[in-house]
């Protein structure tokens, strides 16, 4: 909100130098301050709670409790009340248990409105239209109370302040059409003509123009839960709804009327004139009070403060004091109990002069650990961090949850799995020149199965073009499924590979699943080459993606005893076809605990052109024999290997290359 | 052995041609010029050479001998320096390149908070992205219709499910969970619909939550003032508090921190609303709590001067690769 300096000077002396710090510390965040010839425009940005400041008076009366000076109301008429029914029918309390309105009869608006009114909003960015409106508007502006002008004459009987009967159409002063459903609280007249949505904007219909004659000025405490649920529902925020759902001052309805008439008796002719008060109980209007509780000061506050001290600073503030209750005043609707008191008393004071203290030390002792992002970070992989919300059509999964207004179509539904981000990651790149591609990603996967919500913590990596792309040419290689698999191992602790069948993102052929302590964690191997389609990417991009919730951190160590005697290595060459797994023979023979055989691997697979067309390759496994006891001998070394042997060609049906 | 001398030096230039290695050298010096190799088996036959034969033999055999053993020197030589030539480290030659890979600047400032405030006892406990009404507003004390509302452009599923707009939302689980007192760190992804050059539809917060009978504004200050002075690696920072208002904090303020002469809000805090510990079942008239809440992106921005919030999510490797060197644990 902006407002002249020089206003709030009418109130309150002011050192231009100092206001901005003063309005900071009692909360009133200064967004700017800017010089407007001899004035300065102040544009406080307010919280929500602090809606006895949205007016010159309002601020003012903030700055001198701070100060610890007195400031009054401007002038007002005065006059007796009197209860005329010749125009409003019926105010329904859950709406508004306070209404006010002043009739004023055979009007003639000819009269400009003054400069010192129409300086004042325009300094506050509101744009002036004729006496009547930029009255109200000033009168607004200066003591927070939103009024309205309704042109009597277009009036059909009555006003009813109710919820509407039916469904009905207006058009509001903002030229929108509006269709209001039968139940939203209204201002109409007898035959069902909407005149305002109450609190919150005004009718075409009977806005005041230049030709009216007969007004009639509402001030009302309109309740501030039914204006935000009008202003929300149609998405009209004026600047009376907006002070209407912090709360005005409930007991400020009538100074605003008698205001407007003390101003616009000043230019033009008001003839008799009287005011009228439709008055309902309510809990938002009832003067609150409750028990004082001195303490609590100490409590929070953590300072001894005097209570004399925080007794001046609440009577300033407006608080009244009558026996061991606190009264809170009638524009205060934000205070409700001892809590708010602290913040007051502590903001008077200023937060920075409330002295420190150190929190007891505790040291934690299960801190997050972040051990396989450690770990893939020093395999080569950068993080990466992407919207959780994906296009509808990159989930493939019938479990999807679906936002009801996303950002926009490409970020509408919640990503089954890292990899559409990291896809776009690698097109983003891609696009950019880059040859060589690693990244990983951690976070959430989000799931719906049968109504229940489940969030997966999950880790993902993509490998992409070379591995690296700054060696010497002859030195280049591609990702392949043997960085895969090694990053896998390096991160994964007791992992190991099976066939899969293939999923959403992965490929049928040439995807694995990855096990730990044989139980399926997650997939990898080669993205389906549709999916790297759909992101226009030039090539194949190998993936892994792990549940991380299932990944068992426990890896226990068994000591073995070391030989002092010499290893010896055999080579055995096979012939075997492409679709053989041999992992799963190497890793069972593994387990097989031939004598002296202290392990089997692949060292080596060779492809010949020749055997190519019969999908067939050529593999060797070194075989490791040693002793715990002794030195092997020729003849202990060709009865392993005998027998190792056998059950490759046995058990396995696997063909042995002589040499 | 019958080998004429003159063709000795024939035989040795063949053998020198197919040597490589200096290994191989010393077996070819040791057939000529050994023992029992050949020039010297042809002296030990100068004996058995008539008298008159013998002088102009002797010369002959002596040259010979000359000529056989500088083939052999010069043969050493171009060994030593073939050897030389390909053993030389050729600078030129490009680094073979050790792919680093890089935490995101988010992580890396998410760790650092969580590092300085284990040091106080504060644990990571983290509560779920899509909520309840229930646990990212009203247990809050944030009502329906309230106007606090605005500042939370949210994303709905259906009229009760969401996703959080801020990590406050796992204040009351963490309550829930462990009872106090107690001490938690929430980091995590929050979201806004809300999208231009200032503002992401998703981006993180941390959470601070501590309970305990007898925590303090003024414990508050303390340890927001200490953390900022360990962020940021300085104790000159300036630092002040002012009042703001959240509906879940009672007294409620909000942090700035001086940066080149200008005050910049970086996180927002305050002593636990009465109604939000009620809210979890913990007795405000025996506990009282401090929270509060910061958002990570603007930490990263200061920490690395980082101008555009956009360049978090795009995963660009350009800008990925400049956090290699950093690491925080």
């Amino acid at each position: 909100m902006k407002i002249s300096s020089n206003w709030l000077s009418e109130f309150i002396s002011l050192n231009n130098k100092t206001i901005e710090q003063e309005l900071t510390q009692l909360g009133l965040e200064v967004d700017t301050i800017s010089k407007n010839k001899n004035d300065y425009i102040i544009d406080i940005e307010f919280t929500p709670n602090r809606g006895d400041c949205l007016s010159a008076y309002g601020i003012s009366r903030d700055l001198a409790a701070f100060k610890n000076k007195k400031i009054k109301l401007p002038q007002a008429s005065t006059f007796s009340h009197q209860r005329n029914n010749n125009y409003i029918r019926k105010v329904a309390p859950d709406i508004c248990p306070e209404y006010r309105f002043m009739p004023l009869c055979d009007v003639e608006l000819r009269a400009k409105s003054p400069k010192f009114i129409t300086e004042k909003l325009i300094k506050s960015d509101i744009t002036p239209v004729n006496i009547i409106v930029d009255i109200s508007n000033y009168v607004m502006m200066e003591v927070g109370q939103p009024t309205h002008a309704f042109d009597i004459d277009k009036i059909n009987g009555k006003l009813s302040i109710i919820k509407s009967k039916k469904d009905l159409t207006f058009i509001g002063i903002n030229n929108k059409q509006y269709n209001i459903n039968k139940g939203t609280p209204v201002i109409v007249d007898d035959d069902d003509v909407i005149h305002a949505l109450p609190g919150v904007i005004g009718s075409k219909e009977s806005m005041v123009d230049n030709d009216t004659k007969n007004i009639l000025f509402e001030s009302a405490f309109f309740l501030p839960n039914t204006v935000r649920s009008l202003s929300t529902k149609y998405r009209i925020q004026t600047d009376s709804s907006y002070r209407f759902e912090r709360g005005v001052d409930y007991k400020l309805q009538e100074f605003a009327l008698s205001r407007i008439h003390l101003i616009l008796s000043s230019y033009i002719s008001i003839g008799k004139c009287n005011l009228n008060k439709i008055s309902y109980k309510s809990p938002l209007t009832k003067t609150n009070s409750f028990k004082f509780d001195y303490k609590l000061f100490k409590r929070i506050l953590g300072i001894e403060l005097q209570s004399n001290k925080v007794k001046a600073i609440l009577s300033n503030l407006g608080f009244i004091f009558k026996s061991d209750k606190v009264i809170v005043p009638s524009f205060r609707f934000d205070v409700t109990s001892n809590y708010d008191l602290v913040e007051e008393v502590s903001r008077i004071i200023g937060y920075d002069n409330i002295p420190e203290s150190p929190l007891s030390t505790k040291i934690s002792l299960t801190n997050k650990r972040y051990t396989f992002q450690d770990r893939l970070i020093t395999l080569g992989y950068k993080e990466a961090i992407n919207f959780t919300f994906i296009a509808k059509n990159y989930s493939h999964n019938i479990a999807q949850l679906e936002l009801k207004n996303p950002i926009s179509k490409d970020k509408s539904v919640m990503r089954d799995s890292l990899i559409p981000g990291l896809l776009k990651n690698i097109q983003y790149n891609q696009n950019r020149k880059h040859k060589s591609i690693q990244l990983y990603e951690t976070g959430k996967i989000y799931i719906k199965p049968k109504n229940k919500i489940f969030e997966i913590n999950t880790i993902t990596g993509v490998l992409f073009g070379l591995r690296s792309s700054s060696d010497l040419v002859s030195n280049q290689y591609n990702f392949g499924i043997d960085d895969l698999k090694s990053h896998i191992l390096s991160v994964i602790p007791n992992s190991s590979f099976d066939l899969n069948s293939g999923s959403t993102y992965f490929d049928d052929v040439n995807s694995f699943k990855i096990l730990q302590n044989n139980k399926a964690i997650g997939e990898c191997g080669l993205i389906r080459s549709t999916c790297a389609q759909d992101f226009a990417i030039k090539g194949a991009v190998l993936a892994f993606e792990i549940n991380e919730d299932l990944i068992s951190e426990s890896n226990k160590v068994t000591f073995n005893d070391i030989s002092q005697y010499p290893a010896v290595y055999k080579d055995i060459t096979l012939i075997t076809n492409i679709d053989d797994s041999l992992s799963t023979v190497i890793k069972e023979m593994n387990n097989n605990g031939y004598k002296y055989m202290k392990s089997i691997r692949i060292k080596d697979i060779f492809i010949s052109k020749d055997k190519l067309q019969l999908n067939n390759r050529n593999v060797t496994l070194e075989i490791c024999l040693q002793s715990m006891d002794r030195t092997l001998n020729d003849e202990d070394i060709n009865k392993s290997i005998q027998s190792i042997t056998t059950d490759i060609k046995k058990l396995y049906k696997l063909n042995i290359q002589e040499a | 052995m019958k080998i004429n001398h003159t063709d000795l030096e024939d035989l040795l230039k063949q053998d020198l041609e197919t040597c490589s290695k200096e290994h191989d050298l010393q077996q070819i010096k040791s057939k000529y010029l050994g023992k029992k190799g050949h020039v010297t088996i042809l002296f030990s036959s100068l004996k058995d050479i008539p008298s008159e034969e013998r002088k102009a033999f002797g010369s002959e055999l002596n040259s010979l001998k000359q000529v056989i053993t500088k083939l052999i020197d010069l043969k050493f030589g171009d060994i030593k320096r073939s050897r030389e030539i390909t053993q030389r480290l050729d600078l030129d030659t490009p680094a073979r390149h050790h792919q680093f890979g890089s935490h995101h600047p988010i992580s890396l400032v998410i760790r650092r908070i969580e590092k300085i405030f284990s040091n106080f006892g504060f644990e990571t406990h983290e509560g779920p992205e899509i909520e309840t009404e229930y646990y990212n507003f009203e247990s809050l004390n944030i009502a329906d219709n309230h106007p606090a509302r605005d500042m939370h452009d949210t994303f709905y599923f259906d009229s009760n499910l969401l996703l959080r707009t801020h990590t406050s939302s796992v204040q009351i689980h963490a309550m829930e969970n462990r009872s106090a007192p107690l001490r938690v760190l929430a980091p995590g992804r929050v979201y806004r619909c809300d999208s231009d050059p200032t503002h992401s539809p998703m981006f993180h917060q941390i959470e601070g939550l501590c309970v305990d009978t007898d925590i303090s504004f003024s414990n508050l200050k303390w340890l927001l003032n200490d953390f900022i002075y360990k962020f940021f690696e300085s104790k000159k920072i300036k630092t002040r508090f002012r009042p703001s208002y959240f509906p879940f904090t009672e007294p409620s303020a909000e942090m700035d921190v001086m940066f080149n002469g200008k005050w910049l809000e970086v996180l927002g805090c305050g002593m636990v609303h009465p109604n939000v510990l009620k809210n979890a079942n913990i007795d405000p008239k025996k506990y009282s709590g401090l929270a509060f809440g910061l958002g990570i992106e603007r930490f990263a921005m200061l920490a690395y001067q980082i101008k555009d919030l956009r360049v978090f999510f795009e995963n660009d490797i350009n800008f990925l690769e400049q956090f290699e060197n950093l690491r925080e644990s």
